[in-house]
């Protein structure tokens, strides 16, 4: 066979079928488009034709079969229906599979679809017979229908361009065996034909010219039909045994029938136009030796640093430059769009929509986010039964959905979207939701939860617990998924592809699943850490954060033999990574914890010492570790090293605790909860001289350690070249005046940023970031400091960063609140009580009613604020939860017990995440507010206050005072 | 096959001689893609025995099997020296063996060839192709792959001991 021909072919048939799927699906939404109907005509058709050129037997047939359909179809305008698209749409697939064999073999694959065809025959017949009259399916064309030249070619090949008509008529080539017997080779020489052209050409001519013969041959198995009662009924796809009957009777004129030639499998396969084709072997063997010179610029690059040699350095940074620009693009080529394998979902939906007897819609957004291809490939089965739990057991029957408010039809969406160097897909359904309680039930019943677990599990969590084998929540277990397999393995194949995933639902609102996965597997971000002087790699993916815990910490317990560290009021299990991996035990423990976060489970990994990250280069292990699943790879560090990369997933199974120690530490928790976590926060700690200073992290946006010189001069003030923008440099030894003025080496600088705004303080040595209380001992008279706080054991001083900043810019949180709401009239202030019992929390809490413009009147605890109450009316009620005397709560409570204060809003501010409070408090606030988080602290406020100020008017004096404003 | 037919077709075959403990043996030069000193090595804690780590060579990560431990010969003191040679397998994974001292590159003599005595340690039988009777000694003829799959956790289920008697 022609290789270039059937090049030629495959491209073109598979650019015709691969919109084929979707027009069934947009013909059965509206039966009557006969524009869709003959779109799809015509890809069926130029397949058959051009089949029949070359000599592909089976394709041709099942091809044909399905042309007769249409064409009847269309002769008719037979209304189309479900069932007939169904039909079709199993004739298209076979059509693929056909194709995609010949691709793959360079021959026509033996597959038998005689069933296939019987029953698009009898549907063929079907669609005759309902229409009452009974018509030979496509007419045979006649070859002398006109006098005029472009007429009788137009008889026999009517989708030619105007152009190849020309040039046919041109060189005489009028008839059907005119075109056959000059050739493939003359006839894409003609001007306007392309090789595909000339191809199609020839296809319509070689079946124009054998119509007739051709017509006979495809009734035969149509005869054997007739003798049969063929139900219509037999289109329905998992109808096996109908098929088999057909498949029987239909054997022996079938046996007759020309058996499908066996082509020989040309050595070279056959290219698709546009673009060429590269074996994936080839690129991931370059993807290997890109890898190598990534590692091998590494090592020259650190080598030539040490040379000192300028000429060096800068040849160096050529390379560093092109190695980076090679790597991305190399990976770019094993990038595909996530298109490919979402291609599939609208199909699977109606087909289980149909099975189901469901309505559901598919909304899909980030088609084009692009993905490493062996990922993309690992994604397709468990998305598939993502989409299938969804369609199965998350969205209602069309009935229950009318009862709960919701329309008939239910709505699956697709999202992707990248996000530093991750892909995150969602997929959202509009359903009934998962039942906490249900899981946690059965669960229990199931004996993967301990009675007193399931009690004291959280929603969220026990949500996770749909992954788990053997858990299934759907009570009449379907054919089409779940049989209590499943989601455990959709989290396996996810894992495997160094993803995670989890899932969020609200009951009567629907179920969301988010899939996270690294962009490439080649190259990952990892942490690299030591443990006993030997190095290992930690993806990031999995990193939540990274812990200093010092032996002699308070935050370490030992529960039946296990060690713990207590996080944010939790206890965390570590895994001390020296006894787990039986290392030698020369070094003491020296206290850094990374901190593994696996969605449902995290822990503590102990280790020596942490580098830093890095990008490595990740390759397979050779056969000796295969059994050992805890590491997932290794890397060549730039000194030439190889390092071991951990696989988190099993990491996490070696940490498995017992259940009783997992009661243990429950008890444990429940204990230690009297704690306020309220009060604790992430501090950075720093020396300047002999002092010790600490400042709330919430401002610092990065810590950097760069060379003095970088520092430069503007005007008289110092600044810093940042992310493309200039930012003032404020020396914190300059500010307190003490310490040496460093202007060599390297030094250490907070980047603050507060909105869109920078600063940079540089300070002398960083000490620590620690979660403390930070509870101010005594006040400071200086407006620098809060005051004097105890942290690690020792007096440190509290730095007030907002002084800080103002020192920079006066009018750092002044110029946002020249857009928003300001008056200069004191009375039409709106007026906020805020009550908060941490100096700490009220100085970062504060400047943002000055953003704001309102007035705040500041109670210490419960008590206070009633006494405040009593004497004036607020327009809002701003409270921390936790406090001594009378917390929040209680406050609250107070409040809405009085008629008079019945509607002045109340909202609540705490450190902790907003999910952990319960929701039966959290009705009483109009709102829940992160006062740790500044910006939507703002936001949120202002919100808040402006809907006040719609809701009541002000004083119909203010309103005057207002309108008279607006009109200068 | 018979091990004799097997030599025959190999009869240019040359070999490379590497002594561990007092045995020498014999490698197929074809799968030895060259011979190193000793490499800086990472250690891979709850690794099989016979793994001394990985290394590095030029950029590809191998692992390498220590011989010695492989045939039941007590460790390398601290410091001593060996040779690694690099071998490639029949499944494409290269290997570095750590023998104690590198010979020669020999052309296998039909005239010494023998079959595998009876006599021979229970380990060495299982992995000979047949022996070369020499000056220095008797030189077992390793199969690399079955040497290799002794190393391999699951198959070391199998115990050599037990195989050796097929």
């Amino acid at each position: 066979m022609d290789e270039e021909l059937l090049a030629e072919f495959l491209t073109e048939s598979n650019e015709n079928l691969s919109a084929i799927e979707q027009q069934l699906m947009d013909l059965e939404a509206n039966p009557q488009d006969e524009e869709i109907l003959g779109a799809i005509f015509r890809a069926i058709h130029t397949v058959k034709g051009s089949c029949g050129f070359l000599g592909l037997v089976g394709l041709e047939k099942v091809a044909h079969a399905g042309e007769n359909l249409l064409s009847k179809i269309r002769s008719l305008k037979f209304e189309m229906n479900a069932d007939l698209v169904s039909l079709l749409l199993e004739c298209a697939d076979a059509i693929t599979s056909l194709l995609d064999g010949l691709e793959a073999e360079g021959a026509e694959p033996d597959i038998d679809y005689s069933g296939l065809i019987n029953r698009l025959h009898a549907a063929e017949r079907l669609v005759a017979t309902m229409d009452g009259e009974e018509k030979p399916a496509a007419e045979p064309v006649q070859e002398n229908a006109g006098s005029d030249a472009l007429a009788e070619l137009k008889t026999w090949a009517a989708d030619v361009s105007e152009e190849a008509a020309g040039a046919l008529v041109n060189n005489g080539l009028l008839s059907a065996q005119a075109v056959i017997d000059v050739g493939f080779a003359k006839l894409k020489e003609l001007d306007g034909f392309t090789a595909g052209d000339a191809l199609k050409l020839l296809g319509v001519a070689k079946v124009a010219a054998n119509s007739s013969s051709k017509e006979e041959k495809a009734k035969l198995p149509e005869k054997v039909a007739e003798k049969m009662d063929v139900e219509p009924a037999s289109t329905e796809v998992h109808q096996e045994s109908n098929v088999e009957i057909v498949k029987e009777k239909a054997s022996e004129p079938q046996a007759a029938a020309p058996v499908p030639v066996k082509k020989k499998a040309s050595s070279v396969k056959p290219k698709s136009a546009g673009s060429i084709r590269v074996d994936v072997g080839l690129l991931d063997s370059l993807m290997n030796q890109v890898g190598e010179l990534v590692l091998t610029r590494n090592r020259l690059v650190q080598m030539v640093q040490a040379s000192g040699n300028m000429e060096f350095v800068r040849v160096s940074r050529d390379i560093d430059h092109i190695t980076e620009q090679l790597q991305s693009q190399l990976l770019r080529t094993r990038m595909q769009p996530i298109q490919s394998i979402w291609n599939s979902v609208p199909r699977i939906v109606r087909d289980m929509g149909k099975q189901l007897e469901k309505k559901i819609s598919v909304v899909m957004h980030g088609e084009e986010t692009e993905l490493d291809r062996t990922i993309l490939n690992a994604l397709k089965d468990p998305l598939t039964h993502i989409i299938r739990n969804s369609c199965d057991h998350g969205i209602e029957m069309p009935n229950d959905r009318r009862k709960a408010g919701k329309p008939d039809e239910g709505t699956l969406r697709l999202s992707a979207s990248q996000e530093s160097g991750f892909i995150v897909i969602l997929i959202e359904d509009d359903g009934a939701g998962i039942d906490a309680e249900r899981v946690k039930k059965k669960a229990v019943t199931m004996g993967v939860l301990t009675e007193e677990q399931g009690e004291k599990i959280s929603d969220k969590a026990a949500l996770q617990l749909i992954f788990h084998a053997g858990l299934s929540t759907a009570e009449k277990v379907s054919n089409l998924s779940g049989r209590g397999v499943g989601m455990d393995v959709v989290r396996t194949e996810i894992e495997k592809v160094g993803g995670n995933v989890d899932i969020s639902s609200e009951p009567g609102k629907g179920t969301t699943l988010r899939i996270r996965i690294p962009l490439t597997l080649a190259i990952i971000s990892a942490m690299i850490v030591s443990c006993q002087n030997q190095r290992f790699a930690i993806p990031q993916m999995s990193i939540q954060e990274l812990l200093s815990a010092p032996k002699d910490s308070q935050e370490w317990r030992v529960i039946g033999g296990q060690t713990f560290y207590r996080l944010r009021g939790k206890l965390l299990p570590i895994m001390r990574l020296k006894e787990k991996l039986q290392l030698s035990d020369s070094i003491e423990d020296a206290g850094s914890i990374v901190v593994i976060d696996l969605g449902d489970r995290n822990f503590g990994v102990l280790v020596d010492q942490i580098y830093g990250a890095e990008e490595i280069v990740v390759k397979p292990l050779g056969v000796h570790f295969q059994h050992l699943g805890l590491y997932g790879g290794c890397s060549i560090l730039g000194d030439g090293i190889v390092i071991p990369i951990f696989d988190c997933n099993e990491l996490a199974n070696l940490m498995q605790l017992s259940s009783e120690v997992e009661a243990m530490r429950q008890d444990e928790e429940d204990d230690e909860s009297d704690f306020s976590e309220n009060e604790l926060q992430h501090t950075l700690v720093f020396s300047q001289g002999k002092q010790r200073f600490a400042i709330p992290m919430v401002l610092i946006e990065r810590l950097e350690l760069f060379p003095a010189e970088r520092i430069e001069y503007s005007g008289t003030s110092e600044v810093l070249q940042y992310r493309d923008d200039v930012i003032p440099v404020i020396r914190w030894g300059d500010l307190i005046e003490v310490g040496e003025r460093l202007c060599s080496g390297e030094v250490y600088a907070l980047i603050l940023s507060d909105g869109h705004k920078r600063m940079c303080l540089q300070v002398e040595q960083v000490e620590d970031i620690l979660e403390t209380p930070l509870e101010i001992k005594t006040q400071s008279d200086d407006p620098l400091f809060l005051g004097t706080s105890v942290v690690d054991g020792m007096a440190t001083e509290v730095i007030d960063a907002f002084e800080v900043v103002k020192k920079v810019d006066v009018n750092w949180f002044a110029r946002r609140s020249s857009n928003l709401s300001s008056s200069d009239d004191i009375s039409l202030r709106q007026k906020i009580l805020f009550v908060e019992d941490a100096a700490f929390f009220r100085n970062l809490v504060m400047p943002i009613f000055d953003v704001l413009d309102y007035e705040a009147w500041v109670a210490k605890d419960g008590i206070e604020a009633c006494k405040i109450l009593e004497e004036r009316r607020p327009d809002l009620i701003l409270t921390d939860l936790e406090m001594p005397n009378m917390n929040g709560y209680e406050l609250t409570d107070w409040v809405r017990g009085r008629e008079e204060f019945d509607d002045i809003p109340i909202v609540a501010l705490t450190a902790t995440p907003v999910d952990d409070i319960d929701v039966a408090h959290r009705d009483k606030f109009v709102e829940v507010m992160l006062k740790l988080d500044r910006q939507s602290l703002t936001e949120g406020l202002s919100e808040v206050m402006a809907n006040i100020r719609k809701q009541k008017p002000l004083s119909v004096e203010g309103a005057v005072i207002v309108d008279a404003d607006d009109s200068i | 096959m018979n091990a004799l037919v097997a030599v025959k077709e190999q009869i240019h075959t040359e070999l490379l001689t590497c002594l561990v403990g007092e045995q020498w043996i014999g490698f197929h030069v074809q799968q030895v893609r060259e011979v190193v000193t000793n490499q800086e090595r990472t250690q891979m804690p709850l690794s099989p025995d016979a793994v001394l780590g990985l290394i590095n060579l030029r950029g590809r990560v191998m692992t390498e099997l220590d011989v010695r431990k492989v045939v039941g010969l007590p460790e390398r003191a601290e410091g001593e020296s060996c040779h690694v040679a690099i071998i490639e397998s029949s499944s494409g994974e290269d290997f570095g063996l750590a023998v104690d001292d590198v010979g020669e590159v020999m052309l296998l003599n039909l005239d010494n060839y023998e079959p595998t005595p009876r006599s021979l340690d229970a380990i060495w039988r299982h992995v000979s192709e047949g022996v070369l009777k020499l000056e220095q000694g008797v030189l077992v003829l390793v199969n690399v792959d079955k040497f290799i799959a002794l190393t391999i956790p699951s198959a070391e289920q199998g115990a050599p001991d037990q195989a050796v008697l097929h």
